[in-house]
C-alpha cells in the first residue's frame, strides 16, 4: 500500500499519526501534572485546545485523503504540511500558554516539533520553521512577562515572580531559539545527505534498470540479427545450390573466357606484351576462343534437352546402330592414344523412345570422356544389355579414375574433378551433366562406379519402347 | 618493389595480370585457388592480394578474404577483390565491400591503366 503512495502523502500522514501521540501524551503529562501540583492548571482552557488539536488533526486526515482513500495532488499534499508544521508550533505555544508559560518545561517540545520538520523539508525552510518556533515561544512569553497576556502560574512548582524577569525571559528565549536553530541545522543536513544517498540509490537503480532493458533489447537486436544472419545465410546457400548453375554461367563461365581474350588483346594493344611474347599470348587468346565454342555447344545442347519433349519422338531410337556411328567417331581419337576398345553388345536390341539425337550425344559424350581421361595404351569396353523393361549400356575406362569425395559432384554442371583438370586444361564441365540431363529426361538414370589410378564406369538405364500390337 | 599475390583459377587471367603489374616494375606471385592463396599468403606476407571471387566455388574469394580478416598478421594486408560479375545483374547477390574485408573491387577485364592505378593506389 506505502508503495503506491507519493512520498510527500507519506511524510504527511505520518505527522498526522504523531500528533495523536503527542496529544495523548501531552494530555496525559497534563493531568497528571495537573494532580501533582494540586489542580493548578485550567483545565478546561487545555481541554478546549486539545479538543480543537484532535479537530484539526481529524480534519488533516480528512484533507490528505485519509477518509476517501483518494490521494490529493502533490502540491497539495505539501501545502497540507507545511500548514501542520505551522499549526503544531502555534499549538504547543497556546498548551504551554495554559499550562504555565515560562514555567513549563515542556518548552523543550519547541525541539522537537523543529526537529520534525527538519526532517521534511529543505534546510532553509527548516531554519525558518526554528525562527518561527523562537518566534512563538519568546512572544508568548515577553507577552505574558510584560502582561500583556494572562499567566497561568504552576502554584507549587514555580514561584509566580519568575515570568516577570527580564533575564530569565531573555535566557529562556536564548535556549529555546539556540536550540531550534541547531537542530534544525543538524537535522535537515542529516535528513538532506540521506535524502541524496536515497535519490542516488534510486538513480543507480534507474540507470541499472535502463541499462538491463538496453542489453536486454541489445540482446533482443543481437538475436534478431543472428536470425537476419542465418536466413541471409539459408539465402546464400540455397542460391548456391538452386542458382549456382545460372550465376556460374551468366557471371563467370560466359565471361571469363571473353574477358581473358580481350584482356590479351587489349594488353597486345596497349604495348604490355614483349614483341617475342606476343605469338603465345595470341595462342593462348585464340585457344580460350575455341573453349568458348564449346561451351556454347554444349550450352545449346543442354537447353535443347530441358526444351525437347518426350511425345515429340517421331521414331523410336537403334541405340547400337546410335552407338556404331559415334564409335566410327570417335577411332581416331581413341588409336591416337593407342587405346584398345571392347564391344559387348547383343547383335539386336529394344529400341528405345528417345530422340536420334540425344543417344548419339550420350555415347558421344561418355565415349569421348573415357578417352580423354584414360593414359595411353588403356582400354575401353562398351556394353549394352537388356532386361524385360529397360535397356542398359556401360562405358568402362581404365583411365585415372575419379575420387569418392568427387563421386556425386561429377554429373553437377560445370563440376571438373582435380585429377580431370590436371590432365586436360580443356573441358567445359558440361558433358555429364548433358548426358545425365538426356537420361533423366527420358525417365532413365545414370550412376558411375571408380577406382582412383583403376578406372570408371557410367552405366545408364533408359527405358524400352512399350511392346506393339 | 612491392609483390602482388594474385590469386585466380584462370591461368589466362593470372597472365594477363602478371603481363601488366611486372611491366610496372612489380614482382608477382601467383595461386590458382583459395587454399593455395590462403598458404601463398600466409607464408609470402605479399603487399597486395589480388583475389578473385568465383574459383573452387562460388564463394571462394570470400571466404579467402574472411580468414586473412581474422588472422591478425594478415589482417593488415590490402586486398583488391577482382569479379565478373561486378557490372551484371548477379551483382546484388553478393555482399558489399562494407561488410567484408577487401578495400575495393574491381572487374573483369581487366584495364591495364585502371588496374594500375588502384594498386599503386592501395600500395600508398
Amino acid at each position: 500500500m506505502q508503495d503506491l503512495m507519493s512520498d510527500a502523502a507519506v511524510r504527511v500522514r505520518w505527522l498526522v499519526r504523531l500528533r495523536w501521540i503527542e496529544l495523548a501524551g501531552m494530555a496525559a503529562m497534563m493531568l497528571l501534572a495537573n494532580r501533582v501540583l494540586d489542580n493548578a492548571l485550567p483545565v478546561a482552557w487545555l481541554a478546549l485546545t486539545f479538543i480543537l488539536i484532535a479537530v484539526y488533526n481529524v480534519l488533516m486526515w480528512s484533507l490528505t485523503g485519509g477518509r476517501t482513500g483518494i490521494e490529493p495532488s502533490e502540491a497539495r499534499l505539501r501545502a497540507l504540511m507545511r500548514l501542520q508544521l505551522v499549526l503544531d508550533l502555534l499549538a504547543l505555544t497556546v498548551v504551554l500558554h495554559f499550562a504555565g508559560g515560562l514555567e513549563n518545561p515542556l518548552s523543550a517540545y519547541y525541539v522537537v516539533l523543529v526537529a520534525i520538520s527538519s526532517i521534511q523539508v529543505p534546510k532553509r525552510e527548516a531554519l525558518l520553521y526554528a525562527l518561527l518556533a523562537t518566534l512563538f515561544w519568546a512572544a508568548m512569553v515577553i507577552f505574558e512577562g510584560w502582561g500583556l497576556l494572562p499567566h497561568h502560574n504552576l502554584v507549587g512548582f514555580r514561584l509566580p515572580v519568575r515570568y516577570k524577569e527580564p533575564l530569565h525571559i531573555l535566557a529562556e528565549v536564548i535556549v529555546v531559539g539556540t536550540a531550534s536553530f541547531a537542530v534544525a541545522h543538524v537535522c535537515s543536513s542529516v535528513a538532506e545527505r540521506l535524502r541524496n544517498s536515497e535519490r542516488q540509490l534510486y538513480e543507480a537503480n534507474t540507470a541499472c534498470e535502463l541499462r538491463a532493458g538496453q542489453l536486454a533489447e541489445a540482446n533482443a537486436s543481437c538475436e534478431l540479427r543472428a536470425g537476419e544472419l542465418a536466413s541471409l545465410n539459408a539465402r546464400l546457400r540455397e542460391l548456391d545450390q538452386d542458382r549456382a548453375f545460372f550465376i556460374r554461367l551468366v557471371t563467370h563461365e560466359l565471361r571469363a573466357p571473353v574477358a581473358a581474350i580481350q584482356s590479351y588483346l587489349r594488353l597486345i594493344l596497349d604495348g604490355y606484351v614483349p614483341e617475342e611474347r606476343t605469338l603465345e599470348i595470341v595462342t593462348k587468346a585464340e585457344q580460350r576462343a575455341r573453349d568458348q565454342l564449346d561451351l556454347i555447344g554444349d550450352l545449346l545442347d543442354l537447353a535443347h534437352i530441358q526444351q525437347a519433349k518426350r511425345e515429340c519422338v517421331e521414331e523410336p531410337c537403334d541405340i547400337l546402330q546410335s552407338l556404331g556411328d559415334v564409335l566410327d567417331l570417335e577411332r581416331a581419337h581413341a588409336d591416337s592414344k593407342r587405346l584398345t576398345v571392347h564391344l559387348d553388345v547383343p547383335a539386336a536390341i529394344s529400341r528405345v523412345p528417345l530422340n536420334a539425337e540425344h543417344v548419339k550425344q550420350v555415347w558421344t559424350n561418355l565415349i569421348s570422356n573415357a578417352i580423354k581421361y584414360t593414359p595411353e595404351d588403356g582400354e575401353i569396353t562398351v556394353a549394352l544389355s537388356e532386361t524385360a523393361d529397360v535397356v542398359r549400356g556401360a562405358v568402362r575406362d581404365t583411365g585415372i579414375g575419379i575420387a569418392p569425395e568427387e563421386i556425386d559432384r561429377v554429373f553437377e554442371s560445370f563440376y571438373r574433378t582435380e585429377r580431370a583438370k590436371a590432365m586436360s586444361r580443356q573441358g567445359t564441365g558440361l558433358g555429364l551433366s548433358i548426358v545425365a540431363g538426356i537420361v533423366g529426361h527420358y525417365g532413365g538414370r545414370i550412376w558411375v562406379e571408380s577406382t582412383v589410378g583403376e578406372g570408371s564406369t557410367f552405366s545408364f538405364e533408359l527405358p524400352k519402347c512399350p511392346p506393339t500390337d | 618493389m612491392a609483390r602482388i599475390l594474385v590469386v585466380d583459377d584462370d591461368p589466362d587471367f593470372v597472365e594477363a595480370t602478371r603481363l601488366v603489374l611486372e611491366k610496372a616494375g612489380y614482382e608477382v606471385l601467383s595461386a590458382a585457388d583459395g587454399d593455395a592463396g590462403l598458404r601463398m599468403v600466409r607464408a609470402e606476407k605479399p603487399d597486395l592480394v589480388i583475389l578473385d571471387v568465383i574459383m573452387k566455388t562460388v564463394l571462394d574469394g570470400l571466404y579467402v578474404s574472411q580468414e586473412l580478416a581474422n588472422d591478425p598478421d594478415c589482417n593488415p594486408i590490402p586486398i583488391l577483390m577482382v569479379t565478373s560479375i561486378a557490372n551484371s545483374d548477379y551483382a546484388a547477390l553478393f555482399p558489399t565491400d562494407e561488410y567484408i574485408h577487401i578495400r575495393g573491387f574491381i572487374s573483369k577485364p581487366i584495364a591495364p591503366a585502371a588496374l594500375l592505378e588502384r594498386v599503386a593506389a592501395l600500395l600508398k
